[in-house]
């Protein structure tokens, strides 16, 4: 008897589980001008963009109240392309209605047909127009000195993002433009901001995932930031995928990805990129658990030293909030939890390696050949001697 | 079941019920395309973006291999759902699948927005003299609506709605009299149930049976099918030609006039404007929250005195309270609860076991009733429900216990969703479901036996094949038996692969 309604109640859950609830996608465009001139051959700028833009659309196509948000990053800092608060998207739709000519040869002319579905229109449209802005504008000013990596702080504003519109009432946001117009008023006035929170009770709940679609080769992205956003993305159990253009893996995208249920592809070959984004790409979150992701299972798990900022494979770490180092800092302290090292650990990671290979010849005579490859692996001196013990208070 | 996959289901019925060609003819419109689409299952959604832009046929058996074992049935739901709509075509020279040319071509052309610029209607481009306002739209599509829901009730002194309407009410069984003169028509149970389903199902309920109607004047189905879902894709707000439409459609818009679904100033204009209930017609459930809880305000008390969306609050003792006098409400509440006392401004009642039992004696499910209540709930049950979820992760958190699913491989859907937002009492909404259990205690299945296996591997095989596809209903290992529900997917599967095997 059990089995019989078990088989039955089961079927009710499928059904539940499949159905497909509005979903937010968050695209992150890394813009370093490196790593673009590096692929200049294999792909440009335009051709992947006019492939994003399609793949925006089908995105928005799934269903009505799917949304999206643009966001490009680059060493002049992340900007919001798409939705964004200053322009009005009613108007901009008037006035290219007016003058349709004008803004069409102005600017993108290929990208943006006239007769296009409005929800599509409207995004492809500000997307386009502000892309060609920003790109502009970092052309204009490159500023040698600002060498920050922002894929962080566009992984940051991303999640900042998609917290709010999970938590903002779904009668609110059916159109993002209004979802910001309405969050602004309530931060104006305390009388709509209660508003809002009485009404922030909605049954359907958004689904969310941000793609990142990165050509950079450069390792060197700030590693704390990034894990403290994939622990966050964690949390509000989002999943981040990852599309790698470029020459090499990268490894902390690598981790984003997998420690989120994400997708990491390296794309070496980008010509066809849509055929990608449109499969591999283009899983959501309702269907994700019963797809097989089309993800690599060989994830660097390198971390990077929090004095040096570069990536060890090897290194020292504290034991009271497992700061990675590479080096044995001058203060004696950990740079993270600032606890004190114990003087006498720390005299034994800093001894001579010398001594501690007779040590070892003594303790077991009969590896000689083991202790033959610590002994030359440890003539490099102090500053590059790496152990994986652990550093006790 | 909701009542977005109810309205999906008999869309999609209707879709799947027409022939070959007209369904081929449907996808030469890419406002069609985009509609159909959006009302597809999720998987079959994927498979079908995969294909787009792939000029080759895909072979079924990589197909096979994008999913876990576990979305056996999905899977096979969903190639259903696409080959009954002829989405997909089989490719005989590569044994694989492809989806329909005319669809293919059609839909990339949406996408990349490089398809006839007035497949989405025509904007007016001259400003109207008069403009029109998005609230006087509203107003509009609620009063013309309310008008039709108001007469299935019955309430005195409203307006009799027009004689193509009633006509569409009666052929639909939602009301039932002799002759054709309004007076003499009185609700019925299916009236009962329509009554309580969401706008966007009502809406679809009237407008396939408009379909239906459209065969016997002889007016070309995939014409009218693709104005419909045309008017899905337009803007609020916006005008638009009637000069571009075919005149099977201009015939239309009259009838859509009476249903509230699109505003022409008169029968002669030349543009129109589809009103909210037509924007939404191919959004699921989520999607139409706004406009029917927009339309809740109006259908419901005076709409100038109520900007809060529901006025039903439930206690725990089952005691019921409506702040409430329209009548449309009042009769809807009074379908499943026992109601003891008026007042000017609400209504109290008792929701007992006779009482849902007449309900679900009437056809209306368990579910209904719940859903009804929960979109239906005072902001302030709203608001308690959120504070108690609040308090609970937070609880949760403070004690370390991890709900927000810390661990990147917690996939399972029940970690996922570990507190609900609980907005009626749950002891309520348990009992509601029992009573409907009570009525059926028996379930039937109509399947096949499998017995009389040589050794236990076959049967292990077999039968642990059989719960993949999710048709196994019963298996006993001992007996070595199990039993196979009728899906035609399921038993043919079950049926190939023992075949194969022998």
């Amino acid at each position: 008897m059990d089995a019989i309604s078990d088989s039955a109640f089961r079927e009710e859950i499928y059904q539940e589980g499949s159905n497909d609830d509005p979903s937010l996608l968050t695209v992150i465009l890394d813009l370093s001008p490196s790593g673009w001139y590096n692929i200049r051959d294999r792909i440009t700028i335009n051709e992947l963009v006019k492939a994003v833009l399609v793949f925006l659309n089908a995105h928005l196509s799934l269903n009505n109240s799917n949304q999206v948000a643009f966001i490009a990053s680059s060493l002049n800092g992340s900007k919001f392309l798409y939705p964004n608060p200053e322009r009005d998207y009613d108007k901009t739709q008037i006035s290219s209605n007016v003058e349709d000519v004008d803004s069409n040869t102005d600017s993108e002319p290929s990208f943006v047909n006239k007769g296009m579905y409005r929800q599509f229109r409207l995004v492809d449209e500000a997307v386009a127009e502000e892309l060609n802005k920003y790109i502009h504008d970092i052309s204009s000013n490159i500023d040698l000195k600002k060498q920050n990596a922002t894929l962080s702080g566009a992984l940051s504003m991303a999640l900042c993002y998609t917290n709010r519109m999970l938590t903002l009432d779904q009668s609110i946001t059916t159109t993002t433009a209004s979802a910001i117009n309405s969050t602004t008023n309530a931060t104006m006035a305390d009388s709509n901001n209660s508003s809002t929170t009485t009404t922030s009770t909605s049954i359907t709940s958004m689904k969310s995932r941000i793609l990142i679609i990165s050509a950079s080769d450069e390792d060197d992205v700030k590693y704390i930031p990034i894990m403290n956003s994939i622990f966050a993305a964690q949390k509000m159990k989002l999943s981040i995928d990852i599309v790698k253009l470029g020459h090499q893996d990268s490894s902390y995208l690598q981790q984003a990805s997998d420690a989120t249920n994400g997708i990491y592809l390296h794309i070496i070959d980008p010509r066809g990129i849509i055929q990608f984004l449109t499969t591999a790409f283009f899983i959501e979150p309702s269907i994700r658990q019963y797809i097989i992701l089309p993800t690599n299972s060989n994830v660097n798990y390198r971390a990077s030293c929090f004095i040096t900022g570069k990536s060890v494979d090897l290194g020292y770490v504290c034991s009271v909030c497992l700061c990675i180092m590479s080096i044995i800092p001058e203060t004696k302290m950990c740079p993270a939890c600032r606890s004190e090292f114990d003087p006498r650990i720390l005299a034994q990671l800093t001894q001579t390696p010398e001594v501690i290979s007779k040590k070892k010849r003594k303790l077991d005579a009969k590896g000689i050949e083991n202790g033959n490859g610590n002994g030359t692996g440890n003539t490099n001196g102090n500053g590059n001697f790496v152990t994986d013990r652990s550093v006790s208070t | 079941m909701s009542s977005g996959n109810l309205f999906r289901a008999t869309v999609n019925e209707y879709l799947e019920g027409l022939p070959r060609p007209v369904q081929s003819k449907l996808y030469e419109a890419p406002a069609t395309c985009l509609s159909i689409f959006r009302l597809l299952p999720p998987m079959a959604k994927f498979y079908i973006m995969s294909m787009v832009f792939n000029d080759h046929a895909v072979a079924l058996r990589d197909l096979y291999k994008w999913t876990k074992p576990s979305a056996n049935k999905l899977q096979f739901e969903a190639l259903k759902r696409l080959k009954a709509l002829h989405l997909i075509e089989d490719d005989r020279q590569t044994k694989g699948i492809q989806l329909n040319a005319t669809f293919r071509k059609n839909f990339r052309d949406c996408l990349t927005g490089s398809q006839d610029p007035n497949a989405f209607g025509t904007l007016c481009i001259l400003p109207d003299k008069n403009k029109v306002e998005i609230s006087f739209l509203d107003t509009f599509a609620s009063q013309k609506w309310e008008t039709i829901l108001h007469f299935m009730v019955g309430t005195e002194s409203t307006a009799t709605p027009s004689k193509s309407v009633l006509s569409l009410l009666k052929k639909g069984e939602l009301m039932e009299g002799p002759g054709t003169s309004a007076t003499n028509l009185k609700i019925t149970n299916i009236g009962f149930q329509f009554l309580l389903q969401d706008v966007n199902v009502q809406i679809w309920t009237l407008l396939l049976q408009y379909l239906n109607l459209t065969q016997d004047l002889h007016m070309d189905p995939v014409d009218v099918l693709n104005f419909l879902f045309m008017l899905g894709s337009l803007e609020l707000g916006k005008s638009y030609m009637v000069s571009n439409l075919s005149d099977t459609q201009i015939s239309m818009l009259a009838d859509l006039r009476d249903y509230g679904l699109v505003y022409q100033r008169s029968d002669n204009s030349t543009r129109f404007y589809p009103t909210r209930l037509a924007t939404t017609l191919t959004s699921d459930s989520a999607a139409i929250k706004t406009p029917s809880n927009a339309l809740e305000q109006a259908v419901g008390p005076d709409t100038s005195t109520s900007s809060n969306q529901g006025s039903v609050i439930v206690e725990t003792n089952f005691k019921l309270y409506s702040y409430t006098n329209s009548p449309l409400e009042i009769a809807i509440l009074n379908l499943f609860v026992h109601l003891r006392t008026r007042f000017s401004n609400m209504v109290c009642g008792q929701i007992t076991r006779e009482s849902i039992r007449r309900a679900l004696y009437n056809g209306i499910t368990a579910d209904q009733i719940i859903k009804f209540l929960e979109t239906h709930a005072h902001p302030q049950m709203k608001i308690l429900a959120k504070e108690r979820l609040d308090k609970k992760i937070e609880f949760d958190t403070s004690h370390n216990i991890n709900t927000a699913g810390g661990a990147p491989q917690s996939k399972g859907k029940d970690s996922v969703s570990q507190h609900k937002l609980e907005i009626l009492p749950p002891n309520i909404v348990d009992q509601i479901r029992l009573w409907q259990l009570e009525l059926d205690r028996i379930q039937t299945y109509e399947g096949y036996l499998f017995k009389d296996f040589n050794n236990q591997h076959e049967y292990d095989s077999l039968s642990s094949y059989a719960s993949e596809v999710g048709d196994l209903i019963w298996s006993d290992k001992k007996k070595m038996k199990f039993f196979v529900s009728l899906s035609e997917i399921g038993l043919n599967q079950v049926m190939v692969f023992a075949n194969k095997k022998k």
